[in-house]
């Protein structure tokens, strides 16, 4: 095998298109480094049957640009080190140019393959949709039924069920609008 | 695919990076995401609820903000289930039965309890109020981490605490910064027994607490982690010396004391198992330690050092140290240790490195600071820069990142060990 061969390995997807990828890409996915660490060094074909081609491209390009930052380290998300921490990079803010569909998968891909930081700018960017779709009306007062339709989630309340629950977090929401007319973080 | 469809632990992330009237407005769009979202916001908001407390938020009603709380925790097991977290902040003129209760409804689920007192003076109903709280405690049976700044009522509610709490593994007590405060002593129940408690601090400690702490000492057969400081002027009073050596066959593994002549670690031997230990300099500047007046312990299983609150670290500290001074071609620089402190640190044969830490005491927390200064030493070799082996002692910068008030911990762009690769092996060379 060719030393350039010996750098890179094949991933193939669940719809049986094969993408040769720099070890060094690859090697975002804390996954796929494991394999390849007990992998016969002549044997570098990896299936990932629970990835499309279409969504590995994806990741990749984002493994791709990352390649040469520190990888984050193995017990990073013992805390909450990573909750509410920096906003997304303007190259990582691209992925909320994907449809809704194809972030979810995204999310899911990168949960698989155990790549925590494109796993938190997926994560981050459904926040900065539902921020988005709330923000446009103001959030206060506004009724969930928007978070619903942008996210076609099925009202499994009564009426009478989500009115009791509203009330039963009036006491946060007071509280939270009092933190802020404060100045305070919430 | 909805976002439905996404896995539990997905969402749970999704969740996490919303403020919380998102997660509020979340919370009525189904049932699935009522339980996720309520897991977040009585988690977080339950935690600062009792901190928001001040003379203003009478006025606004504060008692029928309490009820409100209580009665969604008292309707609802799941969330009393999610409070995981409470911190209590009490203040003189705030009626403590809505604390007593929210205490009692999630006394089941509780891991962390935080309990701080604001003031030096309770009026008498309050205080009644707070001894009837405290002494209808109910078990805490899954809490492992309690921090207690208290200056009442410390004798009945630490005995009280501690019996309840049986799987508690982290322990702080401190003593209030508060003006005009006198210090009485405390007593404890010395048949108490805390068999899971590791970590241990006791900070701001006066004279009158130093026989207390030996005593919970004893109590803490698997203690792995301890902190101790004490009020000004006491660093090197002779009171310390039943703690110093009650401490000293012990297996402690991390210890964080202040720098002071009682420990003696060269000349009376123990802490045989520390591996990290941190001295803080806390006395004012009038004198500061250089680098050639400070002691590395002769610990054989010592890998950390740490000095903390250095005063002058880049001016005064390092004038004893510029014997020797290399530039490097990447632009880090370094100095040469003088051999006084090399011979103490062949001493401890694992100690692989020394940190010096600046004054500021909440560096970490503190947003107003952006630029923080450290100074490390690793044991390492030059040889990579074509210099001898030898132990590097560098100056860098550490910036701190505060995104959504949190703050990332960066180091330069450039590694700031190019040439310290192989450090045990470098050492061995020696």
């Amino acid at each position: 095998m060719s030393a350039e061969k010996k750098d890179s390995v094949i991933l193939q997807t669940s719809d049986d298109e094969q993408f040769t990828v720099e070890k060094k890409v690859a090697e975002r996915s804390a996954m796929i480094k494991s394999m390849l660490e007990d992998l016969p060094s002549q044997d570098s074909m990896i299936p990932l049957p629970n990835v499309s081609s279409s969504v590995l491209a994806k990741v990749l390009e984002y493994c791709d640009h990352h390649k040469n930052e520190p990888l984050p380290a193995a017990d990073a998300d013992a805390d909450d080190s990573r909750k509410k921490t920096s906003e997304i990079g303007d190259w990582d803010s691209n992925l909320s140019q994907v449809d809704q569909e194809m972030l979810f998968e995204i999310i899911l891909a990168a949960n698989y393959l155990d790549i925590k930081p494109l796993l938190d700018v997926g994560c981050k960017t459904v926040k900065l949709t539902t921020d988005q779709s709330l923000s446009s009306n103001m959030i206060k007062g506004k009724s969930p039924e928007q978070i619903r339709t942008l996210f076609n989630i099925q009202n499994d309340f009564t009426p009478e069920e989500e009115e009791q629950i509203r009330k039963e977090n009036e006491w946060a929401e007071e509280w939270v609008q009092n933190r802020k007319s404060d100045g305070l973080a919430c | 695919m909805s976002l439905m469809s996404l896995p539990d632990e997905i969402l749970r992330n999704v969740v996490r990076q919303l403020d919380q009237v998102s997660q509020l407005v979340l919370a009525q769009t189904s049932r699935p995401l009522q339980y996720l979202a309520e897991e977040e916001l009585y988690c977080s908001l339950a935690d600062s609820f009792f901190c928001a407390h001040r003379q203003f938020d009478h006025e606004r009603g504060l008692r029928a903000k309490h009820a409100k709380l209580l009665s969604s925790l008292k309707g609802c097991d799941h969330r009393r289930a999610y409070v995981k977290t409470l911190s209590v902040t009490l203040y003189p003129f705030v009626v403590q039965e809505p604390i007593a209760k929210t205490l009692k409804l999630t006394a089941g689920s509780l891991r962390s309890l935080r309990l701080e007192q604001t003031a030096t003076c309770f009026p008498p109903p309050i205080l009644s109020d707070l001894n009837i709280t405290f002494q209808n405690l109910a078990p805490l049976p899954h809490l492992t981490h309690l921090e207690l700044t208290l200056s009442f009522m410390v004798t009945p509610l630490l005995n009280q605490l501690l019996k309840l709490a049986p799987q508690l593994s982290s322990l702080t007590f401190r003593r209030p910064s508060l003006p005009h405060f006198d210090p009485r002593p405390f007593g404890l129940d010395t048949t108490l027994v805390l068999p899971h408690l590791k970590n241990f601090k006791a900070e701001k400690m006066s004279k009158s607490n130093l026989m207390v702490v030996v005593d919970l000492l004893r109590l803490l057969p698997s203690l792995e982690a301890l902190s101790l400081s004490s009020i000004t002027m006491l660093h090197d009073s002779k009171l310390w010396l039943p703690v110093v050596e009650h401490l000293r066959p012990r297996a402690i593994q991390s210890l964080q004391v202040g720098f002071s002549s009682m420990w003696d670690f060269d000349a009376r031997g123990g802490f045989l198992h520390v591996k990290e230990l941190t001295l803080r300099w806390d006395y004012d500047d009038c004198w500061f330690p250089l680098l050639q007046d400070i002691c590395v312990p002769p610990l054989p299983m010592l890998e950390s050092l740490t000095f903390e609150a250095i005063q002058g670290l880049q001016h005064k500290l390092l004038h004893g140290c510029q014997r020797a001074r290399v530039d490097l071609s990447d632009g880090i620089t370094s100095r040469t240790i003088p051999s006084s402190l090399v011979a103490r640190i062949m001493a401890a044969p694992r100690l692989e490195q020394i940190f010096f830490l600046p004054p500021q005491q909440d560096y970490l927390q503190d947003p107003s600071v952006e630029h923080v200064e450290f100074v490390e030493i690793h044991r390492g070799s030059l040889r990579e820069s074509g210099i001898e082996p030898g132990l590097a002692l560098r100056v860098f910068s550490h910036v701190l990142d505060h995104g959504e008030g949190l703050q990332s911990h960066l180091r330069e762009p450039h590694p700031p060990f190019k040439f310290n690769v192989n450090i045990s092996e470098a050492f061995n060379r020696f």
